[in-house]
C-alpha cells in the first residue's frame, strides 16, 4: 500500500483489507467502502472506512478506522502491533479508547502492518475545541474527565506479559537519552542544555511505574460536542512516572488558543488536578509537576519539533 | 526532516522549537525576561541592505509572493488545499523576516558572547571558570545531584577565547558550560549566561514566530 493509495478505486488495497476482515471475523465477505485519509497524519496515516459484513460475529454495517505508518515517523515510537496491544490493554482498563478490533503484521496483506478499531465521532482538532464558544461553560468538565482517564490509565501498570515490550524509562535515563540526542543535533541548543542541567539538578524521588501515555493531550482526544469518545495516538506509551502525562498535558505549547489554560487549554488547573486526585487517590506535587511539564517541553516538543529541522 | 520526508508542515514545526524554549525560560527563570519597557529599546538596527544589490529587496520581493499567494491564489484555489497554501505563507514570512534582520541576530549574539566570556577571561583567565567568590558572590548551593554525570563534551575541550571565533564555536561552547553547570556558583556569571538564552531566543521567535512571542506577552 503507498502513500495515498489506500483510496484508489479498484485497487487491490481495499480487496486485500475486505479480504483480511472477512477472514477475522468470520464473515461470508465483506464489502469496504468510503475509505478517506483522516486529518493530521503527518506520522500515522488513519483511514476511515464504512465496511458491511455478511455473517460472522461482527454481522452488519460498521464504520471503522486503519491505522498505519505513514512515510514520515518518529524514532522511539511503537509499531502498530505494540500500539493495538497498548490499546487492548486501556480498552481492557476502562479508558475511553475506540475499541481496538484487529492487527496484521504480515506486509504481503497491505504492504505493512496495520490494525483496525472502531470509529468514535469527533473532533480532534485543538484550536477548534479551545476556540468554540458553545464548548466553553462545559470545557472544565471535559478536563474533569480527562483526569479521570488519566487515573484509569495509570492503573494500568507493571508487570503485564502483554506489555512486556514496553520500556520503563526513569527521569535519570530520559535525560541521559536527551543529551545524546543533543549531541547529534546538528545546531548547538544551549537553552536545552541549560534546562537539561535544570533537571538534572532537580530529579524528583523516582515513583512507581505506570502506564504512560506520552502524548496525553489536547489535540489526542475527540470531543463529540463536550463528550469525550476517544483518547487517541498511543503510539508513544510506555512505562513512566504518574507526572509524567500531567506536566505534557499541562504544556504551554498543547493549549492551543489558549494559553492562559493551564489545562489543555481547556481548564484551569485545579479543574484537572481535583478531579485526578479524587479518582487516582495521589496528591500532585505542584514541584514534581514542574519537573515533569519542564522535561516534556524540553524532549517532548521541542526535541519533537528539532527533529524536523535538517532539510 | 522527519524520518527523510520533505513535507513543508514537518520543515515548519522545525521552527517551534524556540517556541518551547521560551517556556521552559518562563517556566525556570521566572522573571529573567527582558522587561516590558527594555523590549524595543534592546533591539539591534538590521544592516544594511548591500548597496550592490537592485530594488526590490529580497525581502520585499517574498513580501509580494505572500500577499499574491495569500489575497489571489488562496481564494481560486479548493479549500482542502487552503492549509497547504498557508503552510507555504508561513514558510514565506519566515523567509522574510529573516532577510530584514540580515545578520544582525547573529553579530548581536556574537557580541554578547565574546564579551561573555572575555569578561571571564579578564578575571581569572578561563571563561567557563566563575571568577572567586568575593568577586561574584555566593552561587546558591546546588541541589543533591543524581545523574549519572556530565555529558561528553568538556568546556576545556572547546575552543577558547585566543582571537575570533565564531557564533556556533561560542555557542557550542555556552552549551557544553551550560551542561556542566561551569556558572551555577556564580550569580553574576548565571545570570549573565541566562540574559544570553533569553535574547537569543527572543531574536529567534522574533524571526520564526512573532505572534508567539505576543502570546506570552512578549509583544513588539
Amino acid at each position: 500500500m503507498g502513500h495515498r493509495g489506500m483510496d484508489h478505486a479498484g485497487g487491490g488495497s481495499r480487496t486485500a483489507l475486505a479480504r483480511f476482515l472477512a477472514q477475522v471475523s468470520g464473515a461470508g465477505s465483506v464489502e469496504v467502502a468510503g475509505l478517506e485519509l483522516l486529518p493530521g497524519g503527518a506520522i500515522r496515516e488513519n483511514w476511515g472506512f464504512d465496511a458491511e459484513f455478511a455473517g460472522g460475529s461482527f454481522a452488519g454495517a460498521k464504520r471503522l478506522v486503519l491505522r498505519t505508518d505513514a512515510p514520515t515517523g518518529i524514532p522511539g515510537s511503537l509499531g502498530r502491533i505494540e500500539e493495538f496491544a497498548v490499546l487492548k490493554s486501556a480498552f481492557g482498563a476502562g479508558v475511553t479508547v475506540p475499541e481496538p478490533l484487529w492487527a496484521c503484521s504480515d506486509p504481503s496483506v497491505l504492504g505493512k502492518p496495520f490494525f483496525v478499531m472502531r470509529r468514535v465521532a469527533g473532533t480532534a482538532q485543538g484550536r477548534q475545541i479551545t476556540t468554540d464558544p458553545k464548548l466553553d461553560a462545559d470545557l472544565p468538565l471535559v478536563a474533569a474527565r480527562l483526569a479521570q482517564e488519566l487515573a484509569g490509565i495509570q492503573r494500568v501498570r507493571p508487570p503485564r506479559p502483554d506489555l512486556a515490550f514496553l520500556p520503563s524509562i526513569d527521569a535519570e535515563q530520559h535525560i541521559a537519552s536527551f543529551r545524546a540526542y543533543l549531541d547529534g543535533h546538528p545546531r548547538p541548543r544551549p537553552v536545552l542544555e541549560w534546562a537539561a542541567r535544570w533537571l538534572e539538578t532537580h530529579l524528583p524521588e523516582p515513583a512507581a511505574p505506570v502506564l504512560c501515555h506520552r502524548d496525553f493531550r489536547t489535540g489526542n482526544y475527540l470531543l463529540d460536542g463536550a463528550e469525550l469518545t476517544g483518547i487517541l495516538d498511543w503510539e508513544f506509551a510506555g512505562w513512566g512516572d504518574p507526572d509524567e502525562d500531567i506536566g505534557w498535558f499541562c504544556c504551554k505549547g498543547w493549549r492551543f488558543a489558549r494559553l492562559d489554560r493551564e489545562a489543555g487549554g481547556i481548564a484551569p488547573r485545579a479543574a484537572f488536578q481535583e478531579a485526578y486526585e479524587a479518582a487516582s487517590g495521589r496528591t500532585l506535587d505542584p514541584a514534581r509537576v514542574r519537573f515533569w511539564r519542564s522535561w516534556r517541553t524540553s524532549a517532548g516538543r521541542s526535541s519533537r519539533c528539532s527533529r524536523a529541522t535538517a532539510l | 526532516m522527519i524520518g527523510g520526508a520533505r513535507d513543508l508542515s514537518t520543515a515548519i514545526i522545525g521552527r517551534r522549537a524556540t517556541e518551547c524554549e521560551l517556556e521552559l525560560l518562563m517556566l525556570l527563570d521566572p522573571g529573567g525576561g527582558p522587561r516590558a519597557s527594555c523590549r524595543h529599546a534592546e533591539e539591534t538596527p538590521a544592516v544594511p541592505t548591500m548597496m550592490m544589490r537592485d530594488l526590490p529587496s529580497g525581502a520585499a520581493l517574498l513580501a509580494l509572493g505572500r500577499e499574491t499567494l495569500v489575497n489571489e491564489l488562496l481564494p481560486v484555489v479548493p479549500p482542502e488545499r487552503h492549509r497547504e497554501l498557508r503552510l507555504v505563507a508561513t514558510a514565506i514570512a519566515i523567509a522574510e523576516r529573516e532577510a530584514i534582520a540580515g545578520d544582525a541576530p547573529v553579530l548581536d549574539i556574537l557580541e554578547r558572547l565574546r564579551q561573555f566570556y572575555e569578561d571571564a577571561e579578564n578575571s581569572t583567565g578561563d571563561g567557563s571558570q566563575p571568577p572567586p567568590s568575593h568577586a561574584c558572590g555566593a552561587g546558591p548551593s546546588l541541589p543533591r545531584k543524581r545523574g549519572r554525570g556530565i555529558g561528553a563534551i568538556s568546556a576545556s575541550s572547546l575552543p577558547r577565547l585566543r582571537g575570533r571565533v565564531g557564533v556556533g564555536a561560542l555557542l557550542h561552547r555556552l552549551a557544553a558550560d551550560l551542561r556542566n553547570g561551569a556558572f551555577e556558583r556564580c550569580d553574576r556569571r548565571g545570570r549573565a549566561a541566562r540574559a544570553i538564552l533569553w535574547r537569543l531566543t527572543m531574536w529567534k521567535l522574533r524571526e520564526g514566530n512573532p505572534q508567539f512571542l505576543a502570546e506570552n506577552g512578549f509583544g513588539e
